[in-house]
């Protein structure tokens, strides 16, 4: 019975190492976890796959939620409203490029502007090939940014222009060297173990026991002083250089200036006719701006660029509803479409 | 996984199944670096069979190209940037030429299985030990995994024969190698790593902080360092007895010595009886005059210091138990003895240990002044780090500081659980290690020794 025993737990074991050894499976879990909650539930709940794999809150309820599970903060995010493609026979010839982050990933943006043939979004987070704009059209770029990246934009980082950050392996042994000794390896198995659903409720006990004594939540995440919706704690933090707390001087705005402008420079000289900047606040420059002396960069930039400037920052702040989901650190679809008709009306100058 | 391959597997092959283990565990920080303790194992197992065989001088000369080729190892990869910035600071006073300064990452362990090599190749010349003829059990013994990085730093006579022998299952040793486990990690990531989260910040910043607030910080990295040492070494301890092999107690309550002498026969077990037996004892001990004895005491804390890490500040610390350790002895040896009052002896004796940690946590000397200066001082009297960690959650801290020395106790008067008290007490402490457990994949704080 105890060799039955060992023998057991050694095959579940070395199952459960091969498959978190298996980085390709592992990332395509995640990929599939992350974006779970917006398939329609039809379309894979019957396969074997995702009824193992495929069983997680940790999107669900907004990435802040899944890094924290606080219970207070595990609301449903409402749908965002889809653009379809535009009439093909109204053609304009123009298309629009729109270079930006996870604000804008995942949207369905074809049609979203109606002087304009097709929209095509550049994810700025990953690496991803050189692209070429189609030179028998008019091209236009918007670059959106999330004011915390704004800090950590620069275009002669690998991987902004196209090229490639690391070299992948090729080699058979490069290849076996890297599924063996792969450095995700723990938190490969945390993933396969305890990312599920019937977890959940063990890891809110956990994440309130620690806010209740001790008023920790997780690293990455800060509670408003209102306690009423959760913050990246990037944008917090005043050690991070993303703060939206951290002092700017002069120099920091001159240097956020101009990697901005040697953008829009190499933009230009790609072919696009024109290049606008639109900087998406962070929700705690907008409603927690009084827990510490907010550093204004957003306003500041704006200001100081010679870029034009899709402002959403005012309209933001005036505005009294919620623009952003209370358990994530993106904006809700009502701050979208305050983008989107902010965009809209500056594409139209255009005309 | 490791441990029920190894029950599955017959006598004969579990070495090369253990051996094989420890390896992966070792390549995974990086895989190259095998090579360099394949090569000292090589060296020190040719050099065992050959001190065995050989007679006269020529066993010392063995010995010696044994412990010189260990020692240069370590003192290239451990102090060799040290060594060069210290020449590089003279050299730009004097104006001479520049040592390039070399950019590798520290091979995890070395200093611990360097010296738990040594000590094969010390009792093989002593006669103490038989020289291992199988190549893969002596590379085991160097390379057991569970005390492979930070220890306890085992010696042959007690591990090669355990390697050796055949062992059953046996589910009272198995179930207290899962709650020495338990108990090890409870204290890593229950009370370490929640003190790690005041201690850190403030010792990055003492000049931002109040006396109170750094005399906090050095009690709580009194605790920190204990227990995340000690909980690694039950960590250690418990995962060789699933495998049924039995290593060497660390620690035995070191806060609760009364004296220092008692302090360094409770702390880091294997390293102060290492450096007792290979070093302060072939130097004369305690045999010669009493300036002799504390030269050698001062000798074998300035080594012990240095070993901790490449740092002047190691080096103080060294000197500093040396010259606390000296003054012990000198009071004995003017009989200044105190009966009773066992309790000041003890707030005494943990107060220094207290404060000589500052030089080892402190980033630098410098720091470490300064902080003992505005301890002396007591300039500040407030505690203003709410933002770094809030008074309940203080409070807490110390509650599970004395939970903590309470548990302690509690073992050693109860020196036998039944093997019942020992499963629920595992599950409580593994339950308690998730939800009041900090994980934020802060490292053992000697891995890096």
């Amino acid at each position: 019975m105890r060799k039955v025993i060992c023998l057991l737990v050694f095959v579940f074991s070395i199952g459960l190492l091969l498959l978190s050894m298996n980085q390709s499976l592992l990332n395509r879990i995640k990929q599939d976890r992350y974006f779970a909650h917006l398939n329609p539930p039809a379309a894979t709940s019957h396969s074997w796959y995702y009824r193992l794999f495929i069983r997680s809150d940790r999107w669900r309820y907004g990435d802040l939620y899944g890094l924290s599970y606080l219970h207070p903060y595990k609301l449903p995010l409402e749908a965002f409203r889809k653009y379809p493609p535009n009439d093909i026979r109204k053609q304009t010839n123009r298309i629009l490029y729109i270079s930006g982050d996870s604000f804008l990933a995942d949207k369905s943006l074809k049609g979203a502007f109606a002087g304009f043939d097709d929209v095509i979004f550049l994810d700025r987070r990953f690496p991803s090939r050189p692209f070429k704009p189609d030179s028998t059209k008019e091209n236009y770029m918007v670059m959106e940014f999330a004011e915390r990246n704004l800090n950590v934009f620069d275009l002669d980082k690998p991987g902004e222009t196209g090229q490639l950050p690391d070299k992948l392996p090729t080699g058979f042994f490069e290849r076996v060297n890297k599924a063996l000794f792969n450095k995700d390896l723990s938190r490969n198995l945390e993933l396969l173990l305890f990312d599920d659903k019937c977890f959940t409720i063990v890891k809110e006990c956990k994440a309130m026991v620690n806010y209740i004594l001790f008023g920790r939540t997780a690293n990455e995440v800060a509670v408003s002083t209102d306690r009423k919706r959760l913050f990246l704690n990037i944008t917090v933090d005043t050690s991070s250089i993303q703060s939206a707390f951290r002092p700017k001087s002069s120099g920091d705005i001159e240097k956020i200036d101009h990697n901005l402008d040697v953008a829009k420079r190499y933009y230009l000289s790609m072919g696009f006719k024109k290049v606008f900047l639109a900087v998406i606040p962070n929700a705690v420059s907008i409603y927690d701006s009084k827990r510490l002396p907010y550093n204004q960069l957003l306003q500041r930039v704006e200001s100081s660029t010679d870029l034009p400037v899709i402002s959403v920052y005012g309209t933001f702040k005036r505005d009294h509803r919620n623009l952003f989901y209370r358990s994530d650190a993106h904006w809700n679809p009502e701050g979208f479409e305050i983008w989107i008709n902010a965009t809209a009306r500056a594409l139209d100058q255009l005309k | 996984m490791v441990t029920s391959g190894y029950y599955l597997l017959p006598q004969k092959f579990r070495w090369a199944w253990l051996l094989a283990a420890s390896s992966y565990f070792y390549m995974y920080f990086k895989p190259e670096y095998i090579l360099i303790i394949f090569f000292t194992i090589v060296v020190d197992y040719v050099a065992g069979l050959l001190i065995e065989k050989a007679q006269g001088k020529a066993r010392k000369a063995l010995l010696l190209a044994s412990i010189i080729t260990n020692v240069g190892v370590l003192v290239f990869y451990k102090y060799f940037n040290f060594l060069a910035e210290n020449i590089n600071l003279l050299a730009r006073h004097y104006h001479t030429t520049h040592i390039p300064l070399l950019n590798f990452i520290l091979p995890i362990g070395l200093s611990f299985h360097t010296f738990q090599a040594m000590s094969y190749t010390i009792e093989v010349y002593r006669g103490n030990q038989k020289a291992e003829r199988h190549f893969g059990i002596y590379a085991l013994y160097v390379m057991f995994y569970p005390q492979m990085v930070a220890g306890p730093i085992e010696r042959p006579q007690h591990i090669l024969p355990q390697l050796r022998r055949v062992i059953h299952y046996e589910s009272k040793a198995f179930v207290t190698g899962i709650f020495l486990m338990s108990a090890g990690f409870f204290k890593k990531v229950v009370i370490a790593d929640r003190l790690g989260l005041y201690v850190d910040p403030v010792f990055s910043n003492p000049h931002a902080h109040s006396a109170l607030e750094l005399l906090l910080a050095t009690y709580f990295f009194a605790f920190q360092i204990y227990c995340d040492f000690s909980g690694y070494s039950d960590i250690a301890l418990g995962a060789a007895l699933t495998l049924g092999i039995e290593l060497m107690k660390n620690f035995n309550m070191p806060y609760l010595s009364c004296n220092i002498a008692e302090f360094w026969k409770r702390w880091h077990i294997s390293l102060s009886t290492w450096f007792r037996d290979y070093v302060y004892i072939p130097l004369g001990g305690n045999r010669g005059s009493f300036a002799v004895t504390c030269l050698n005491l001062f000798i074998v804390f300035m080594i012990s210091g240095l070993w901790h890490g490449a740092n002047w500040k190691y080096l103080i610390w060294g000197v500093v138990h040396g010259c606390l350790l000296t003054g012990y002895y000198l009071l004995k040896k003017w009989k200044v003895s105190i009966s009773g009052y066992s309790f000041f002896k003890w707030l005494i004796t943990f107060n220094l240990v207290c404060l000589a940690w500052v030089f080892f946590r402190a980033n630098t000397v410098t720091d470490s002044i300064y902080i003992l200066n505005k301890i002396g001082h007591f300039q500040g009297r407030f505690y203003a780090a709410d933002d770094i960690m809030a008074i309940k959650e203080i409070f807490y801290c110390v509650f599970i500081i004395v939970l903590l020395l309470l548990g302690e106790w509690c073992m050693r008067s109860h020196t036998e659980f039944s093997t019942g008290k020992k499963v629920y007490t595992a599950l409580a402490l593994i339950i308690a290690c998730y939800f009041f457990g900090v994980f934020n994949e802060a490292q053992f704080i000697y891995f890096q020794f």
